[in-house]
């Protein structure tokens, strides 16, 4: 499953297909228990709703941004969140020292750590972009469910349309036509990808790479918020944008020889 | 030749190495002995560029950069592998890495020492990572193949066995530097000792050198070393008058 055949000679993607074997297979495991159980959730809720329709029709029907805040829907924001924080864990792992020092190996490849580090944050993207794909079609099949099964008088030609502008989570998910959300998302998604690689770079010079952390929990309780909320997205910018100066900062300008001096003074 | 002329490293205030001059040609098999902390692993971590250092250290008379490191590989007590792949994936990795890669020796060595080839190495005993950690160092295809304590953890008939494996196998223009405690041990494989003690070389000396003088290679290092004999009985005497108090 995890054979990546490669070219001789391209020692970069021999570090991309390393770092994929370390995390490639949980990555995926993790989506995939995550988008079902979002799947279930959501469905319940729908379910539960049409029961409850059919039942009483008086008491009217659930729209479709309401099939996102309700408890189903809660429940299924939560897994997602934790599917973040899941990925961006075995992210983080990856050239971790955690029982041997590969760091040592890592300084003798033909590839400098500066291009490991491009590598394993291309890597990053790659898998956020596909967390984000997932939540975003597993979103859309939703909607196309509801407006599958849902009483027809509850369904219109905009429905889907305006549950993007009216709903914060879907509206925070695909902006449409907000740009400073757009240009939030994508900040966010630049600064999480470069922590996820900054993490191991850190951690293998004994510092803490605290960036993933706060980009994780600004995400988790900063990205559904209210349309419109402009400070919310200046403040995501904001962080992103210094999270990924101390990437940048820490990899490619930091002279790591004063770290040195933090191994304990002690002669080898 | 690798050649270290000069070689300081300070840590913080803390001088490790201390005016560090030292040659090694192809085809020896030399001996790194010295106390806790004289600075056998700062001298080999100097050696591969993994920190700074003043002076300067040549690999067949240029610097050591990622152009030639592949000629020197290392194997350590710390393991310098990756935890969750396998052993087959380090080989396809390695392959990559290092050209002159030896697939024959590599299998040779798993099977010598029957390591399981598809499961993570995070899952072998400590020995098995020894042994897996010093096959990485002799298959890279390095002219200079540097151990730092590679058999701490390692029974007693493993080690001997691997001696005899080492001194099969390593082709006459192989250099290795060896890095241990077990002195008695490795003094029959060994060619050459270099004794460090506070950063600083106080012996260095041939086995040729040493059977002529008619000394054993404990005794030689316990003589540069000015190993007090009686330290022992000294310190129990004290601590018995202690008691006695």
């Amino acid at each position: 499953m995890y054979i990546i055949t490669m070219k001789k000679n391209a020692p970069h993607l021999s570090v991309l297909a390393l770092i994929a074997r370390q995390s490639f297979g949980a990555v995926l495991l993790v989506l995939l228990i995550t988008t079902v159980l979002r799947a279930l959730a959501y469905q319940k809720t729908f379910s539960d709703a049409l029961a409850a329709y059919n039942a009483s029709p008086s008491l009217g029907f659930i729209d479709i941004e309401s099939l996102f805040t309700s408890s189903g829907g809660t429940f299924a924001i939560n897994v997602t969140r934790i599917s973040l924080l899941l990925i961006s864990f075995l992210l983080c792992r990856i050239f971790c020292e955690r029982g041997s020092r590969c760091g040592y190996t890592l300084m003798r490849l033909r590839v400098t750590e500066r291009g490991i580090f491009v590598c394993h944050a291309i890597y990053a993207a790659v898998i956020y972009l596909l967390f984000y794909a997932a939540e975003l079609l597993l979103s859309y099949a939703v909607c196309l469910y509801y407006l599958q099964h849902a009483p027809a008088e509850y369904v219109g030609p905009q429905t889907l349309f305006l549950a993007f502008y009216r709903s914060n989570y879907l509206h925070s998910l695909l902006p449409l036509a907000d740009i400073a959300v757009w240009v939030r998302n994508g900040f966010l998604y630049l600064a999480l990808s470069l922590a996820a690689a900054e993490f191991p770079c850190r951690q293998r010079r004994r510092h803490f790479g605290g960036s993933i952390l706060a980009l994780c929990v600004c995400t988790l309780v900063f990205f559904i918020r209210e349309i419109g909320d402009a400070f919310n997205s200046f403040a995501v910018i904001f962080c992103s944008l210094c999270c990924i100066a101390s990437s940048i900062y820490f990899v490619f300008f930091k002279n790591h020889e004063s770290d040195e001096e933090t191994e304990g003074g002690e002669v080898l | 030749m690798l050649e270290l002329k000069n070689v300081n490293k300070y840590y913080g205030h803390k001088r490790a190495l201390s005016d560090i001059t030292l040659s090694l040609p192809r085809g020896e098999i030399v001996g790194l002995f010295g106390e806790n902390g004289a600075g056998k692993t700062t001298l080999m971590k100097s050696i591969l560029a993994y920190h700074s250092f003043s002076g300067e250290i040549t690999l067949d008379g240029d610097p050591i950069t990622k152009n030639n490191i592949a000629k020197i590989s290392f194997a350590t007590s710390e393991h310098s592998f990756f935890s969750n792949l396998s052993a087959d994936a380090h080989k396809t990795f390695y392959q990559e890495h290092f050209p002159k890669f030896s697939e024959k020796r590599f299998v040779a060595l798993m099977d010598f020492f029957d390591l399981r080839h598809h499961t993570p190495l995070r899952s072998f005993s400590m020995g098995q990572k020894n042994q897996f950690e010093v096959i990485m160092a002799l298959c890279q295809g390095a002219d200079y193949i540097l151990m730092d304590e590679p058999f701490a953890g390692n029974d007693v008939f493993n080690r001997e066995d691997f001696y005899k494996v080492l001194l099969g196998i390593l082709e006459p223009n192989e250099t290795l530097l060896l890095s241990t405690h077990l002195i008695e041990e490795v003094s029959d494989i060994i060619g050459r000792a270099v004794l460090l003690k506070q950063g600083c070389i106080v012996g260095d000396i041939t086995t040729e050198a040493l059977e002529e003088s008619g000394k054993t290679l404990m005794d030689y290092i316990k003589e540069t070393h000015r190993y007090r004999s009686d330290r022992v009985s000294r310190a129990l005497n004290d601590l018995r008058g202690e008691d006695s108090q």
